[in-house]
């Protein structure tokens, strides 16, 4: 594992890769900053760039976008009030009021100095953890691999926003895109409407544009009247001392355990880490009434706990090919696209990159603090300027993106088709991440399925033979047990308040 | 109190919208069982005990329960609020509100359909910039030098890039 890790900072310290991690860095920071461009959106801004590279810096690429995005939404969240990703929201209830206080610069070296120590907590976790689950994972059977994509999809379903219902149907809709074209088993082709393009299937890169890139412009162009009114014009990042911050162990210690333990939980995401390191420190503070008046703590929790999520989503990602967040689930496609199966066989067949990614996800922290430090006056620039300018660029990126993927025109009409449908799906609460995720691992889950049988000779008891499956089969009943529950007693409250 | 009508006519709306999706999910899980065989393939079982039918139709069956389920939670929401009925007006209402919303949207689309149609036809850099400028146009900007330097700026970036250094094929 530490040769692994030894070979993945030394392709990392290659210029050209160094190069582009840094690139994609500065991106993430930048495109962060600015409210209603997250960074999924960021990296289906950069795939057409990505599809020429090798997979290593194309990755790179996306893990530095990633990070960086993370800090950047804090930016907008202490200097206007609005921040720039929803996981930033929590740092705006203290990071703003501190700035109107006269002291945003401590908030941004506060919100700056917990992202670099939530990443590198988390990444010291991730590299810990990623090799001990790969190692099991890699024992697994077709059973067991169906399995672990179900248990994943429900439990995407269960923690991510809004209703599981919702979150299933968004789950069922990306199942069947996912299964359009060619069966991979019999070789018949299904939902195909007489087209030859869909023989192959929805273009997967098309789905990604078209559900994180059109849908999210055309869901954000209600934000395009905000007006940016900046709270102070003083942007220079003031580092709190070094015992200053050690002295707000808890603030970071708390931010840093439950943004890499939630990072890891399919669905759930930064904000809800960031919400619940906020809560917990709060409550647990000797002066919980000057949270929210400009509290540095406010700031520490969330933005470790932001940054935290980036190695914890790493773990199920590169060991069971199941991603945490949207992010992850573009990187999972990235490898796809790039001729990597990502899954439980990636460690075997490609340690390569999956110890270049995690050298890079630990730079890709250092660059974060270095260009925050030297470059924020420009990220505040940006700041101001309006959305108008900015999503006829993303438009053309997006397009091109999923141009790019097969060098034909029908990718395109098929992602700003999707792109409609997400944004109608993502008005009405159902996340869209679920029905990317759907898209993922349906294929995965049919396959695995049927070569599982194929071997157990049609014999369905196949998956619950073992006591690990046994426990799959539990967790998966569990959630959805507990959600009917929940969906029973909140109809029952909602009957007793009319 | 007006504030309460508001809310009141944005919950009506929500149920109508709400309805529709129900609709929606309801017409893609039925309309899939129609369409998954398009060549009409026999549906032999495998030595696994399914064939290339079986997951698309499970899946299927699954959408149609959730979508009865989300459509049958909506229109109990739809006959809680006994109050007032009239619901569509609180719809159309809605779109009237946000009309220059609505018309953006729906611009953007169009206005992405048309590049893709062009796409190939048109030289990329001349298509992208008239991409752009018609873009800021939409989004409000009417500070047209600015906006003539940026689209053809952005044109010129866009060809260099995708075309001189990516090489793709437009």
């Amino acid at each position: 594992m530490f040769e692994g890790l030894m070979g993945g900072f030394a392709n990392c310290f290659e210029p050209f890769n160094l190069l582009l991690l840094f690139l994609g860095t500065f991106l993430g920071l930048l495109v962060g900053a600015l409210p209603g461009l997250s960074s999924p959106m960021a990296i289906i801004i950069l795939l057409p760039v990505t599809y020429s590279l090798q997979p290593l810096p194309a990755l790179l690429t996306m893990i530095g976008v990633y990070v960086g995005t993370k800090l950047g939404g804090s930016f907008s969240a202490i200097l206007l009030r609005t921040p720039g990703t929803p996981a930033g929201a929590c740092t705006a209830l203290d990071g703003f009021p501190m700035a109107e206080k006269g002291h945003s610069g401590l908030a941004l070296g506060y919100a700056t100095y917990s992202s670099f120590f939530g990443g590198v907590t988390s990444w010291i976790i991730a590299v810990t953890c990623i090799p001990f689950i790969s190692g099991i994972a890699l024992k697994s059977s077709n059973a067991d691999i169906a399995l672990i994509a179900i248990m994943g999809l429900v439990m995407v379903s269960a923690f991510t926003r809004g209703s599981m219902l919702k979150g299933f149907i968004g789950v069922c809709i990306g199942l069947l895109i996912g299964s359009m074209g060619m069966d991979r088993t019999d070789a018949i082709e299904r939902f195909t409407f007489g087209s030859l393009d869909l023989l192959s299937g929805v273009p997967f890169a098309a789905a990604l544009v078209g559900l994180f890139g059109f849908a999210v412009v055309i869901s954000d162009l209600s934000l395009m009247k905000s007006t940016s009114e900046l709270v102070t014009t003083k942007f220079k990042i003031v580092l709190p001392s070094t015992l200053d911050f050690l002295k707000r162990w808890r603030a970071w210690s708390v931010g840093g355990f439950f943004g890499s333990i939630i990072g890891a939980v399919p669905g759930v995401g930064a904000d809800g880490a960031t919400w619940l390191s906020y809560g917990t420190v709060k409550n647990n503070s000797k002066n919980p009434e000057d949270f929210g008046k400009g509290e540095p703590d406010g700031v520490v929790a969330p933005e470790t706990a932001n940054n935290a999520t980036t190695g914890g989503t790493m773990v199920p990602m590169l060991t069971l090919g199941i991603p945490g967040d949207a992010s992850t689930a573009i990187m999972i496609g990235a490898l796809y696209l790039h001729g990597l199966q990502p899954g439980v066989t990636l460690m075997k067949t490609g340690a390569e990159v999956v110890y270049g990614m995690l050298a890079g996800l630990l730079l890709a922290g250092v660059f974060m603090f270095v260009i925050a430090m030297g470059a924020i006056k420009f990220f505040v620039y940006v700041l101001r300027q309006h959305r108008s300018i900015l999503f006829p660029f993303v438009m053309v990126f997006a397009t091109m993106g999923a141009f790019a993927s097969y060098n034909e025109y029908f990718p395109v009409y098929v992602a700003i088709f999707l792109g409609v449908f997400g944004f109608i799906m993502e008005e009405r609460g159902f996340p869209v991440v679920t029905i990317v995720l759907g898209v993922i691992l349906g294929p995965i889950i049919e396959y695995n399925t049927r070569v599982a049988l194929q071997v157990a000779n049609a014999d369905w008891t196949t998956f619950i033979d073992t006591w690990p499956r046994i426990i799959m089969i539990g967790i998966i009943a569990f959630l959805v047990f507990n959600e009917v529950k929940q969906g029973l007693l909140r109809r029952k409250l909602s009957k007793q308040k009319l | 109190m007006i504030t309460v009508d508001k809310n009141k006519k944005e919950k009506k709306s929500d149920i109508i919208k709400d309805i529709l999706i129900g609709f929606l999910i309801l017409i893609i899980s039925v309309g899939a069982f129609f369409t998954y065989n398009p060549a009409d393939a026999p549906l032999d079982m495998g030595t696994d005990g399914m064939n290339f039918a079986t997951y698309p139709l499970g899946v299927a069956t699954l959408l149609t329960v959730l979508g009865l389920i989300y459509l049958g939670n909506s229109f109990l929401k739809f006959f809680a609020l006994k109050e007032d009925y009239n619901f569509l007006n609180y719809f159309f209402q809605s779109i009237k509100d946000n009309k220059s919303l609505y018309f953006k949207r729906v611009n953007t689309v169009v206005l992405l359909i048309i590049y893709a149609f062009f796409l190939g036809e048109i030289n990329f850099m001349l298509l992208t910039s008239i991409f752009l400028f018609l873009g800021f146009f939409l989004y409000d900007r009417r500070d047209y030098l600015l906006m003539l330097v940026l689209s053809l700026l952005g044109g010129s970036f866009s060809y260099a890039l995708f075309v001189y250094f990516l090489k793709l094929p437009i």
